[in-house]
């Protein structure tokens, strides 16, 4: 039970345009002396509390192992904001940060120890102003997440009760597979509530995520028409233009398939195809995501003996990327001369729904392509009967209704015109909305939106267990299929360039091709 | 957001074409959400306007008609700029009664239309008109001079059919938003309200509360289902509750208020949450008893919310505002209540 379900909201919050404030809290970071908390973390709290979204009590407390004290952990904090703060968040004044700085304290100690837990239980308990209210940021990695759970469970501090609610935020990666994933919700269900976990995917967190369930569900003329009667096929795109950078370790273990499909193209995929949700709330919302995600049907054809027909993974090698030279990834630091670990993937999804039966939707993603890009592209079918044929015999391209999320966020519709002019001559337009443009706005970094969210208990863009859960089913068996054979053709393309050949043949045998974005 | 922008104005023959000339001004294109009406009084001012309405029009991107009343003898006069991305400007020198005409044929098909009414030099005839072709209409009441019966007055001349919208509510969102916070670090806290002083940012001893303090006090009194019988003021349970209302010194000068303390009883004795206007800062304090159990700075308040600012957040609300509307109302209401009390 949380706070908010026994206690009447505040009266006078009803109507206030800045409702979004998160309640009096603390919150406990795991990890404080982490390159996340420094480099996004802090400088997310820091502008929350700069917008004046946090209570005047927020408290921050760091745990980690680095034998640091609450003062040099202020310092360091001060210098990490100066640091990787955008612009305008960094601005805060010397008294701002001393008025936020004076509520941070700092507790040194390992994770498997429990006099640290008892030290946070006491420690917590002197806070005052926060009405019980405690989020555990665990930015610690995979295998220390049970080890802190359970520690918090040994010391009572998992219980949310009607004198303040406890939450904790869990980083991804959410597992590596199926089996593992199952095995770390375990672990978390032992010690909290399924409604206490938020596990953060900052992707969730961009702004067009969101929007794209506005476009959808704000206005009337798109949905109508969102079904296989109009909508030939989706492509999603997720381009990198950059490779994996010193994150060779990493990404030897991971590979693309892990990285970015299971987690980042599934969430979009879901929010693109998803039935409309009956509330714009954290519940109804994941409903419909894990729905859609549990409506896929297994990658694997019947009757296939692999996946080649619906899946093609890539592995760049050295090539040219924005003018200039760059290593192949089998050159890069900490990867194996021989490694099998694929850095792009194309992927073609069936749903099986009413909705979407028979439309596929290609998923693209990988590293060092020629641009940074991600968008969702409808290609729409063409008219039934085309009757310009005898007087414009050249084709008609099909509409395309393109939502980019990144960069340039903003939609564009192409159709068909007529060229001014005596003569029947058709050309293709294209119809742009962009959001800088249009409203000027500065969008708010994702942690922030998710920091907030989460002390509002609001769960909507965070990852329900059981779409972790159905996302790694569907990719896993590809994963093990994959990890079984050992690719012969790696590296098949070039850095700077859209992917392998397998990739474009893979369109072709349905009759289609990739957009180029 | 910037503190000045300079427009790039071209002098046109007429008005025929200008949507086109437009659209070549604004080279990126971007949807525009609004359409502006300011009634200003000469070139001079338009541009004065202008600048001040370019500074939020990237976020707001409106077609922005400034209309003045022409020099005398003068056919029409007109000029046009572009922000790109940004709004559309038109400023029209004509004689009053030719305007409406001009401007309605221009207005951004499907778009609301927002008259920005400022007082100076012109009669309530032109606000009579113009009001007849907008759907929100937005003053500024504080720097308008407006009492809250004044106001009420305005609002119920204009009739039910326009909603009316005031910047002197919009620059209390801070000091609401505020004691909400100071509140909110006790559950229930607002239940137990025992005490609200309301220091006036500029209203000197013996003067009647302002718009600004009557707004606050209206709203607190809303919300809370507050009852006012005579000089008394109770709370649904019965719990009295005292309002007092403090001048500012003669050599201080703070805007809309100076501070404002609200002290809690019961099970929340003690729990006081003061916020005073300091410098260019509000600052929260939050005391359970001696003990401090937070404090908050808020930044660019200044000694008035700044107009960008303030044009900004309302310009992002839309639609009318029942709750303004209300408090406005009940705020009338409790400080008749109190009658010379309140002085």
């Amino acid at each position: 039970m949380t706070t908010t379900d026994v206690i009447a909201p505040n009266p006078l919050r009803a109507g206030l345009r800045m409702q979004r404030t998160a309640p009096p809290c603390v919150l406990v970071i795991f990890g404080a002396s982490g390159d996340l908390t420094k480099r996004k973390l802090m400088p997310a709290i820091f502008a929350l509390a700069q917008m004046q979204r946090l209570a005047p009590t927020f408290h921050v407390i760091g745990v980690a192992s680095s034998d640091w004290d609450s003062e040099t952990f202020r310092n360091n904090m001060k210098a990490a904001i100066k640091e990787f703060s955008i612009p305008d968040d960094a601005g805060g004044t010397d008294a701002a940060w001393e008025s936020f700085a004076a509520r941070i304290q700092y507790i040194s100690g390992k994770f498997d120890d429990p006099g640290l837990f008892q030290k946070l239980a006491s420690t917590l308990k002197s806070v005052p102003g926060t009405a019980g209210n405690v989020l555990f940021y665990l930015a610690v990695p995979p295998s220390a997440i049970g080890t802190v759970a359970e520690q918090l469970g040994r010391v009572g501090l998992t219980e949310s009760s009607p004198q303040g609610w406890t939450r904790i935020i869990v980083e991804k990666p959410f597992g590596r597979d199926l089996q593992s994933a199952r095995a770390l919700n375990q672990e978390l269900h032992q010690f909290f509530k399924e409604e206490q976990i938020f596990r953060i995917d900052h992707y969730l967190g961009k702004e067009t995520v969101r929007n794209i369930v506005v476009f959808r569900f704000a206005n009337g003329i798109f949905e109508p028409i969102w079904n296989r009667r109009y909508i030939d096929h989706v492509q999603i795109t997720v381009a990198e233009s950059i490779g994996i950078e010193s994150r060779g370790k990493y990404y030897e273990e991971a590979g693309l398939l892990r990285d970015m499909v299971q987690n980042h193209l599934m969430q979009v995929l879901s929010v693109v195809a998803m039935e409309a949700p009956v509330r714009f709330q954290g519940g109804p919302v994941r409903d419909e995501k894990v729905k859609l995600i549990t409506s896929i049907r297994e990658l694997l054809p019947s009757g296939a003996s692999n996946y080649d027909s619906v899946a093609v993974r890539g592995q760049y090698g050295p090539g040219f990327s924005n003018g200039e030279a760059v290593a192949g990834y089998r050159q890069e630091a900490n990867v194996a001369p021989d490694s099998p670990r694929e850095t792009f993937v194309a992927l073609k999804v069936m749903i099986e729904n009413w909705r979407w039966a028979g439309v596929p939707f290609y998923l693209r993603s990988g590293k060092l392509l020629p641009k940074r890009v991600s968008e969702v592209a409808i290609r729409f079918k063409s008219p039934p009967f085309l009757m310009f044929q005898d007087v414009f015999p050249e084709s008609i391209e099909a509409n395309v209704l393109v939502i980019r999320i990144q960069p340039d966020e903003g939609i564009s519709l192409r159709f068909e015109a007529k060229v001014p002019g005596t003569d029947m001559r058709l050309r293709p337009v294209k119809m742009d909305f962009q959001y800088g443009t249009s409203f000027g706005e500065q969008q708010p970094e994702a942690y922030e939106t998710l920091l907030l969210d989460a002390m509002l208990g609001d769960s909507m863009l965070f990852a329900r267990y059981d779409m972790v859960e159905a996302a790694w089913a569907l990719t896993t068996p590809l994963l093990e299929a994959w990890e079984a054979t050992t690719p012969r053709d790696f590296p098949n393309y070039a850095a700077g360039t859209w992917g392998p050949e397998a990739a474009d043949e893979f369109m072709r045998r349905d009759g289609r091709e990739w957009r180029r974005p | 957001m910037a503190t000045s922008v300079q427009l790039d104005w071209h002098a046109i023959p007429s008005l025929e074409g200008v949507e086109r000339r437009w659209a070549a001004l604004r080279s990126h294109g971007g949807a525009l959400t609004a359409n502006l009406i300011c009634r200003v009084n000469d070139a001079g001012d338009a541009e004065r306007v202008a600048a001040f309405l370019a500074q939020i029009g990237p976020r707001h991107p409106s077609r922005i008609f400034l209309v003045s009343p022409g020099r005398e003898g003068a056919d029409m006069e007109a000029r046009v700029a572009a922000q790109s991305p940004g709004s559309e400007f038109v400023q029209i020198g004509i004689a009053p009664e030719r305007a409406r005409s001009l401007v309605q044929p221009l207005l951004a098909a499907d778009l609301p239309v927002v008259l920005l009414w400022r007082s100076e030099g012109a009669n309530e005839g032109e606000l009579a008109q113009w009001s007849a072709i907008a759907d929100q209409v937005l003053l500024d009441a504080y720097r308008m001079g407006l009492s809250a019966e004044q106001l009420e007055q305005l609002q119920r001349k204009l009739g039910d059919h326009i909603s009316v919208r005031d910047l002197t509510w919009t620059r209390l969102t801070p000091w609401r938003q505020l004691l909400c916070q100071g509140l909110e670090t006790m559950p229930d806290a607002w239940g137990e309200i025992a005490q609200v002083s309301i220091t006036s940012g500029h209203r000197r001893q013996g003067e009647r509360p302002g718009l600004a303090t009557t707004l606050l006090a209206g709203w607190l009194g809303h919300q809370l289902q507050w009852v006012s019988e005579g000089l008394q003021v109770h709370s649904p349970s019965g719990k009295k509750i005292g309002l007092r209302f403090g001048a500012c010194p003669a050599e201080e000068k703070h805007g809309l208020f100076r501070r404002l303390v609200v002290e809690c009883d019961g099970p929340k004795q003690g729990l006081s949450v003061v916020i005073q206007h300091r410098g260019e800062r509000l600052t929260l304090d939050v005391h359970s008893g001696t003990r401090k159990l937070g404090e908050w700075s808020s930044p660019a308040v200044g000694e008035l919310r700044s107009q960008v600012d303030t044009l900004d957040e309302e310009l992002s609300v839309g639609g009318g505002d029942p709750l303004y509307q209300a408090s406005l109302k009940r705020g009338v209401a409790l400080l008749a209540g109190l009658g010379g009390a309140a002085r």
